[in-house]
């Protein structure tokens, strides 16, 4: 952890109050329980039949239970056993399952083979009932109560570690460790498990109420701490019998079971925001199925954007401002700017995808003539893949992996249009035709087919329902120099002869040279200049866009 | 120095890499340009040793070396004079690290003598080498652009003093002024300090503006080695006139003479 991680977790009560409330309560309940022979010295076992069963008063804040003990003199005693008994169980499970996990998904081969046996020889019996049968076998008490419960614990924290490190070991600062020389375990102990600790803690400390539970039945059994010996578990069986009676028997441990693994999921959550220094991402807000009243598309613009201003709604800082541009029916415009500039905002908010942190707060987009204004989440749905079709970046990320060609092909078109599925599959098999790829890549899988090929099952998505209006965001970013020429090629004989109108987003200036009319030029979230190809690259005006141009690597040749 | 010599790799019946040959000289740069899936990357894991070659040798300064378990003195002289930049700058910087942590990384491992002060200050230099400073040693990747990623990413591959960097891609997620900035920066460095480079990618420009002698890769086997200007000019081999030729050009460039 470095200087700035550690200010993150003790900025924690100034930012969230409730959650320091939270931690200064588990604070001050592990503290009384540490010392609880100091704090209290009443019996917690000492048998007063004068007293049983009294509920709350002065004397017994929490009342008594049937055998005349003070409820809260037995909490506090019972807590040593049952935070104790989870902390350690917790720890070891946790450190064995990462430790474990961690080494055979990193090394794989024969270790991992080995080590995945078996885990899942311990995963194959139901936990409850294995732990009873190592806690007998150990002979009974504390430690032999540890030893069960922490054995049946490992593995799946092993396991899911085990997953994380697999998928660390190809990411790409572990080979540029490997690469700066950084030794194997040194890889295991600094990027692995430093990665790995965030949602282990977390698993960990949603896991101690799981594991307090647990040394309760076992305990129950007589397996653990033995009546009379307080503990948080126990005490809760014996209430159970008189809850009618006597229900603040089982308030006091219960709440205090309830409270102690309320304010540890707090903690875990906590340190794994404060051990990773990205924000976690603002969950999205789906239009939902509400209407506002959009028509059929008419009007020979098709998008017309006025005066747009978009802004992140936490900050004062615009992504866009006041961006005027309009698509003609059969027109190519380019949009070129570069990463940063809002590129693909303009984009996301011509199809309704703006989420939050972003919106809309000024100016409008209209739609084939219709103001987008007032569409709910359903207007921008029948619009969207229907009359406006997007191809993205990157064709792996686009396309489903696990779904086959033909099969998300005529998923789209039966998305905006009833038809049979024959019918349906025709229309598919036409639009593989349109992209010049074989019919029978219909029962292909995305990771059998080459990167070019992706991106013209992308296209052929995007084109399958026939719109209007295709937006291409740096289509041919991800590809290599030839597969770019020709999805350069595809894409302009397409708009052709379909007659579509077209935004052609991209950074490079030569490719939106090739393709489009007309080029919009964005830069900081304004667009600085507009003209037609020949204007922009011949006489540019803004000196950002004469920046751009003199940027493009012409063939200079070094010698 | 380093000399490549009937590298071959094959992932069971796949063969990737067939029958490669080439040499790259101290202070020279040498260009690898071929389609995604000719095995451009598989050479530069085989030079970086990543990767065990099938069959076929590598030497380092006249030395032959090999990746092992237990590492030789010359596995690790190789290693730690051969660096690399990988194509991605935001997935090879550890995300919950500071750019000082990743920079000081390759220092702990090769030159383990050193003191934490010594590291820190080596990482400042090294960041304003790359045309950046020490306000950024704090921040954390997500905090920087994507062009500032791959500064630190050169920065940190530079941290060992290598002799070589191979550059995988290295410019293939910036956009094109960027991208001319960080040739820009590359040629620099390799002006202050005796530095060779084997430049990996598939855009034939971006080649031409560092290197002199360029290697075409094709299917797993170097079909044409030439210097640049020839390779521009008069390329030899059919592939070679394939990927010249759909290298995206300015529509108006020509007709204008711009950029001289």
């Amino acid at each position: 952890m470095d200087g700035r991680a550690a200010r993150r977790l003790l900025g924690i009560p100034r930012r969230d109050p409730v959650g320091a409330l939270l931690l200064g309560c588990l604070l001050v309940a592990v503290l009384v329980i540490a010392a609880a022979p100091l704090l209290v010295d009443a019996d917690p076992v000492a048998v007063n039949y004068l007293e049983a069963g009294l509920p709350p008063s002065a004397a017994h804040p929490f009342g008594t239970d049937n055998f005349g003990r003070d409820i809260l003199v037995r909490v506090v005693h019972g807590g040593r056993a049952s935070l104790a008994t989870a902390g350690v169980v917790v720890a070891i499970t946790v450190l064995t399952g990462a430790v474990v996990g961690a080494v055979s998904g990193y090394l794989g081969g024969w270790v991992d083979l080995i080590v995945t046996r078996i885990i899942d020889v311990f995963l194959a019996f139901p936990r409850l009932v294995l732990a009873i049968a190592v806690a007998a076998l150990l002979d009974a008490g504390l430690a032999g109560l540890v030893i069960a419960v922490s054995l049946v614990s490992w593995p799946g924290y092993a396991r899911i570690v085990r997953g994380y490190a697999m998928q660390l070991r190809d990411e790409g600062y572990v080979v540029a460790a490997r690469c700066a020389g950084t030794s194997r375990w040194r890889i295991l102990r600094s990027h692995v498990l430093g990665s790995v600790i965030g949602p282990v803690l977390v698993l960990a400390m949603v896991d101690v109420g799981e594991v307090i539970l647990s040394i309760a039945g076992l305990s129950f059994l007589g397996l653990g701490v033995r009546p009379p010996a307080p503990e948080w578990g126990g005490m809760l069986n014996e209430a159970r019998s008189f809850m009618a009676e006597a229900p603040w028997m089982f308030l006091a441990p219960g709440g205090a079971i309830c409270l102690v693994v309320l304010s540890v999921n707090y903690l875990g959550d906590a340190v794994r925001d404060a051990l990773d220094p990205r924000r976690p991402r603002l969950p999205d807000r789906w239009g939902g199925t509400a209407r506002g009243g959009a028509e059929e598309p008419d009007g020979e613009v098709l998008a017309r954007v006025r005066d747009l201003d978009v802004t992140v709604t936490a900050g004062a800082q615009p992504i866009l401002s006041g961006v005027c541009l309009e698509v003609g029916a059969g027109e190519c415009v380019g949009l070129i700017g570069e990463s940063g500039s809002g590129k693909s905002t303009l984009a996301l908010a011509l199809l309704g995808l703006l989420r939050p942190p972003l919106a809309v707060t000024g100016g409008t987009v209209e739609l084939f003539g219709h103001d987008t204004g007032g569409w709910r989440g359903e207007d921008w749905r029948r619009f969207r893949g229907r009359h406006l079709g997007l191809v993205g970046q990157d064709p792996l990320n686009a396309l489903n992996p696990v779904l086959t060609v033909g099969t998300q092909l005529v998923e789209t078109v039966r998305a905006q249009q009833r038809m049979p599925k024959a019918e349906a599959r025709e229309r598919a098999l036409k639009a593989l035709d349109l992209v010049r790829l074989p019919r029978r890549l219909e029962n292909a899988y995305p990771h059998q087919l080459s990167g070019g090929m992706r991106q013209r099952v992308a296209i052929a998505i995007a084109l399958v329902n026939r719109p209007r209006l295709l937006i291409c965001d740096e289509p041919t970013t991800a590809l290599d120099v030839s597969t770019q020429a020709r999805i350069l090629e595809e894409l302009a004989t397409l708009r052709v002869s379909l007659g579509i109108g077209m935004l052609f987003i991209s950074h490079d200036l030569r490719l939106v040279s090739q393709i489009t009319d007309r080029v919009a030029v964005l830069h900081r979230g304004r667009i600085v200049e507009t003209g037609d190809v020949e204007t922009i690259i011949g006489s540019p005006r803004h000196p950002y866009t004469r920046r751009l141009v003199a940027a493009v690597p012409n063939v200079r040749v070094t010698d | 120095m380093l000399r490549v010599r009937g590298l071959s790799k094959t992932y069971g019946r796949m063969t990737v890499l067939d029958d490669v040959g080439f040499e790259v000289g101290a202070g020279e740069a040498v260009g690898l340009i071929g389609a995604s899936g000719a095995g451009k990357t598989t050479v530069a894991r085989c030079v970086l040793g990543q990767e065990t070659p099938t069959r076929g040798e590598i030497s380092w300064d006249g030395t032959p070396v090999r990746r092992s378990l237990w590492r030789t003195r010359t596995e690790r002289v190789w290693r730690r004079h051969v660096q690399t930049v990988f194509q991605d700058p935001r997935s090879s910087l550890n995300p919950r690290w500071t750019v000082a942590r990743s920079l000081m990384e390759p220092m702990r491992n090769f030159q383990p003598g050193r003191n934490e002060r010594w590291r820190r200050e080596s990482a400042k230099a090294l960041l304003e080498q790359v045309g950046l400073d020490s306000s950024h040693l704090r921040r954390y990747p997500h905090e920087l652009s994507t062009g500032q990623c791959q500064r630190v990413c050169i920065a940190r591959a530079l941290a060992p003093e290598p002799r070589l960097l191979v550059l995988d891609e290295p410019l293939s997620a910036l956009d094109l002024p960027i991208q001319a900035q960080i040739i820009g920066l590359l040629k620099g460095i390799a002006g202050q300090r005796e530095l060779s480079y084997l430049f990996i990618s598939h855009d034939i420009v971006a080649v031409a503006e560092l290197c002199r002698r360029v290697l075409v890769l094709e299917r797993g086997r170097i079909v044409e080695e030439a210097g640049v200007r020839d390779l521009l000019t008069r390329p030899a081999h059919p592939h070679t006139r394939a990927l010249v030729a759909d290298t995206p050009v300015l529509r108006a460039a020509t007709a204008a003479g711009l950029d001289g």
